[in-house]
């Protein structure tokens, strides 16, 4: 039986009636469209379907759809900004060379972007412990701290 | 076929839910066991989603006692100040518990309801002498020890409608210092293939040992008492001789729990390694293993 929730997506408040067993990555993805996010292992091992869930990175493949009810979801769409630019952290990824097939890139930097939230300043241990639930396997993670880093360092000083 | 979902507010509208029920309930919080698959979260039924009904988080004192809600999640419990005083190797369980996706939504009584033999938490609640209340289908309560909670691999003693929503932990008594160690196949993100807690009584000016407790696992269907190895060290002063008798007993006291079993053949050779890792992180004292005659 379907069951009724209200959710804020990326900034809007909408209603939905969902299946219950409904998970909350198929229903960004099949219903909403919002692609970024991708099922790499359905067991919250791979982290490319991280969304941030009331500012914190989440599995979205081990949430249920109802169980946001009344709550913030963002993803990787909703960090552009209101000029559909990239976000200063999408645009450290790819200054960094931190994308290459691109599969990971959006759960990599949903994580990174809960993490720059919480700790503005992380030190490389803060990143790399942060993103230990994010596999990638073009980069080899170098570039990828690198651009985290650099994202941290600029909004420190003001220039994103 | 789908079940027929809930997210009860509170305590009061959870009990008078599930005391309405006349088909079988599943409780849901974080989802990171349930929906792993290939388990199947349940067709049927009622699924109650208990990960933000008001009442079941909470890490508080009271007087003699620690008091975890059981939908606490992991992350909680690793930046809670009370638990790294008072309880610090769950503290250090929960840093190093899965991602950081996963601590944000995995619960302690997750943890402890799923009762898998490679569950962090169970080794050390079991250690710490845990009590856990248990909401009945009837509106009553009852308390539970660990062995009467968690009985085998993946089970429990809870009936359909049982929920866990409280575990306490008793500070009379309780041993000054507490560690957690864990191997895993990497060093984030893993499964324990083989876990260690400690707490014991050390004193730091003549390196001597008081009392200890010792709970391997991950080696077994339940978490195993290391008693041979807790007997080597208790009393007795950090020496090389003292370590490597240790850790040899580690290495018997696996020998017997798993005896037969395949994986005794490198986990009999790791635990000793892991009894390394676990005196340093107790004691504060590095470089153990150039005490003389500390190896094997």
């Amino acid at each position: 039986m379907p069951i009724d929730i209200r959710v804020t997506i990326n900034g809007v408040s909408q209603s939905f009636s969902v299946d219950p067993l409904l998970r909350l990555s198929q229903f960004l993805r099949e219903r909403l469209d919002l692609t970024g996010l991708k099922e790499g292992c359905r067991e919250g091992e791979c982290g490319a379907c991280t969304v941030l869930l009331d500012d914190k990175p989440v599995n979205s493949c081990l949430v249920l759809a109802f169980q946001v009810d009344g709550r913030r979801v963002e993803t990787i769409e909703g960090l552009r900004t209101a000029a559909a630019e990239l976000s200063p952290l999408q645009r450290a990824f790819v200054e960094h060379g931190a994308v290459q097939c691109g599969y990971c890139t959006p759960g990599m930097i949903m994580a990174a972007e809960g993490l720059l939230r919480e700790n503005p300043a992380p030190s490389e241990k803060d990143i790399r412990h942060a993103l230990a639930g994010n596999l990638c396997r073009c980069t080899g993670f170098q570039t990828i701290v690198a651009a985290v880093r650099s994202q941290s360092r600029a909004s420190l000083d003001g220039v994103a | 076929m789908a079940p027929q979902a809930f997210h009860p507010t509170d305590i009061d509208a959870l009990q008078s839910l599930i005391a309405s029920a006349t088909c079988p309930l599943c409780f849901i919080a974080g989802g990171s066991d349930l929906l792993v698959s290939p388990r199947a979260p349940p067709r049927e039924g009622w699924l109650i989603d208990i990960s933000r009904t008001s009442g079941l988080a909470f890490i508080e004192l009271r007087e003699t006692t620690l008091r975890i809600g059981a939908t606490t999640s992991v992350d909680a419990i690793a930046r809670s100040p009370i638990i790294a005083t008072h309880f610090s190797a769950l503290g250090q369980a929960a840093e190093l518990f899965g991602s950081a996706q996963i601590r944000n939504r995995a619960t302690i009584g997750g943890n402890l309801a799923n009762a898998s033999p490679a569950g962090d938490f169970l080794p050390m609640l079991k250690c710490a002498r845990a009590s856990f209340r248990v909401l009945g289908k009837d509106g009553g309560e009852r308390w539970l020890a660990f062995d009467a909670l968690v009985v085998g691999a993946g089970r429990t003693s809870l009936a359909s409608g049982d929920l866990i929503a409280e575990i306490r932990i008793p500070l009379v008594g309780r041993l000054t210092r507490g560690a957690f160690v864990k191997l895993g196949r990497r060093e984030a993100l893993t499964i324990s293939r083989l876990n260690l807690t400690m707490e014991a009584d050390f004193d730091e000016g003549s390196l001597r040992f008081g009392e200890i407790q010792l709970i391997a696992g991950a080696i077994a269907p339940t978490p195993t008492p290391m008693v041979r190895a807790a007997d080597t060290l208790r009393g007795k002063a950090l020496s090389g001789s003292a370590v490597r008798a240790f850790v040899e007993a580690l290495r018997d006291d696996v020998d017997e729990a798993i005896l037969g079993r395949e994986s005794r053949r490198y986990k009999r050779r790791a635990v000793m390694g892991l009894g390394f890792d676990l005196l340093e992180k107790i004691t504060g004292v590095t470089g153990l293993d150039a005490f003389p005659g500390a190896l094997p």
